[in-house]
């Protein structure tokens, strides 16, 4: 596969006691390239983003990202700490940290794990909340912003990290039905920038509208992938046939 | 039955409170250790530590298990005896270690529980943004479980500030050793434990008080 993919995944397993939840996965991201995952849940999708940074370790199976490769047989701590650093995450539940205000969730990995100065983490801080319209919350604390308001900063949080690798998971699940508007309009401007994304999202349309590249993963494997307009329209496995048109049914989530 | 002698009393009041700064001072040099010593063994107990582990486990087990009088004179009159250096230890400093070690213990627990209370989500946000162990604890568990054992922290802190009275045993002529002299001298006994038990419970509502705007600023980040 390419060298020069954004992250280079190959062979990754993992199973939770004897269920085996990811099977032999594979995947090359491009650089600037938004893949979006979709298919039943319990299928492993949020378990793969959660073993590209090491929040589940894989049993087996590597990532390279640079030139860095890590491998759960031999990743030390320095390493798993160099993975997290390359991307960033995005969670369900917002997992906005609870002690600091909306403005000291973005500055504190920007000086505590980026060392940059309180002051370059300020002005960071400002120019992500007003990206994300929530410059007169950054004084609030997490418990008194609305879902929507709490995933807008948790996106932010991760937009200034610059990493080399977005990870979204399911970010509108979580979200009262009102709310999950605002949330992907932000991940749209996100997109247009060509940030390099994964995204796990019930959300069609979306995933539609952004993506370069759809992949349907059932029973923790990728089943198939492709095209937004060929994946979403005439998927070859029926499989995927069967998810889409369960989800045409029911509407998203 | 005779009455209380009021006047005595209020002459003893200066007294005693000349020795409010010595008692307030043990148990703050005691809590300020054992915060330290108690976190230390919290944060060791919640990821275990091989070897440690074990020490800690000993430790915590020990100082629980046995009477803060027994442990004081332990270090006061036993220790010396065994270990040279130490026979220069005056009962303050006695006092001061014993106060340290025990509630340490009892603390320990308290905060060892609240940072298992403080949500997963934490935890991951931080390991998610690349934040090193230390990193994570010192600004996001830390904080966060601190909020939860804060009540039960200033508790202890209170039985610490009755605990000093046993520096008496020791000999220190602290708040409770001056009452003892003062009442031998004038046989009033009654009236001058009275006013050393004012003394006390005027202190610790003090501290209640302070308490309570402690959970206020503890609590801003989660108010709705």
């Amino acid at each position: 596969m390419t060298s020069n993919a954004a992250i280079s995944i190959t062979g990754l397993n993992k199973s939770f006691g004897t269920t085996s939840v990811l099977k032999d996965i594979s995947l090359d991201i491009a650089p600037g390239e938004r893949v979006v995952v979709i298919g039943p849940s319990g299928t492993g999708k949020s378990t793969l983003l959660r073993c590209l940074n090491y929040l589940d370790r894989p049993d087996s199976g590597t990532i390279r990202m640079g030139d860095l490769t890590v491998d759960p047989a031999t990743a030390s701590r320095s390493d798993i700490l160099a993975l997290r650093r390359r991307t960033s995450f995005v969670f369900q539940n917002y997992a906005l940290f609870a002690n600091k205000t909306a403005r000291e969730n973005i500055t504190q990995a920007l000086i505590t794990v980026k060392g940059q100065s309180k002051a370059d983490a300020l002005a960071r801080a400002d120019e992500t909340l007003r990206e994300t319209g929530l410059a007169d919350k950054a004084d609030s604390y997490p418990a008194a912003l609305s879902g929507g308001q709490q995933q807008r900063v948790g996106i932010g949080r991760a937009m200034a990290l610059d990493a080399d690798l977005m990870l979204f998971d399911e970010p509108t699940s979580a979200l009262d039905p009102e709310w999950v508007g605002e949330v992907l309009d932000l991940m749209r401007r996100v997109a247009e920038k060509r940030q390099t994304m994964l995204i796990v999202t019930h959300e069609m349309q979306f995933a539609r509208e952004i993506a370069d590249r759809i992949i349907f993963m059932s029973d923790g494997q990728i089943i198939e992938q492709g095209k937004p307009e060929k994946l979403l329209e005439s998927p070859d496995d029926p499989r995927t046939q069967s998810f889409l048109r369960r989800v045409a049914k029911t509407g998203p989530n | 039955m005779r009455a209380l002698d009021v006047e005595y009393m209020w002459e003893l009041v200066p007294v005693l409170l000349g020795y409010v700064p010595l008692t307030l001072f043990m148990a703050l040099i005691g809590m300020f250790f054992a915060l330290i010593l108690a976190s230390v063994m919290a944060v060791e107990r919640v990821f275990r530590v091989p070897v440690l582990d074990v020490f800690v486990r000993l430790f915590i087990s020990f100082f629980r298990g046995t009477p803060l009088l027994v442990q004081l004179f332990l270090f006061y009159y036993g220790l010396p005896q065994v270990l040279a250096f130490l026979t220069t230890i005056n009962g303050v400093t006695a006092t001061i270690m014993g106060l340290t070690l025990h509630f340490s213990a009892y603390m320990a627990e308290s905060i060892r529980a609240a940072i298992l209370g403080v949500d997963r989500s934490q935890w991951e946000a931080a390991q998610a943004v690349g934040m090193t162990q230390t990193q994570m604890m010192g600004h996001i568990i830390l904080p966060q479980a601190a909020r939860v054992a804060a009540p039960t922290l200033v508790n202890y802190f209170i039985d610490m500030i009755k605990g000093t009275s046993l520096a008496f045993t020791l000999g220190v002529t602290e708040l409770m050793g001056a009452t003892q002299k003062e009442a031998a001298g004038s046989f009033l006994y009654f009236e001058a434990f009275l006013v050393v038990a004012a003394i006390y419970w005027i202190m610790v509502e003090a501290l209640s008080f302070a308490q309570r705007h402690l959970e206020t600023y503890l609590n801003k980040a989660y108010a709705r």
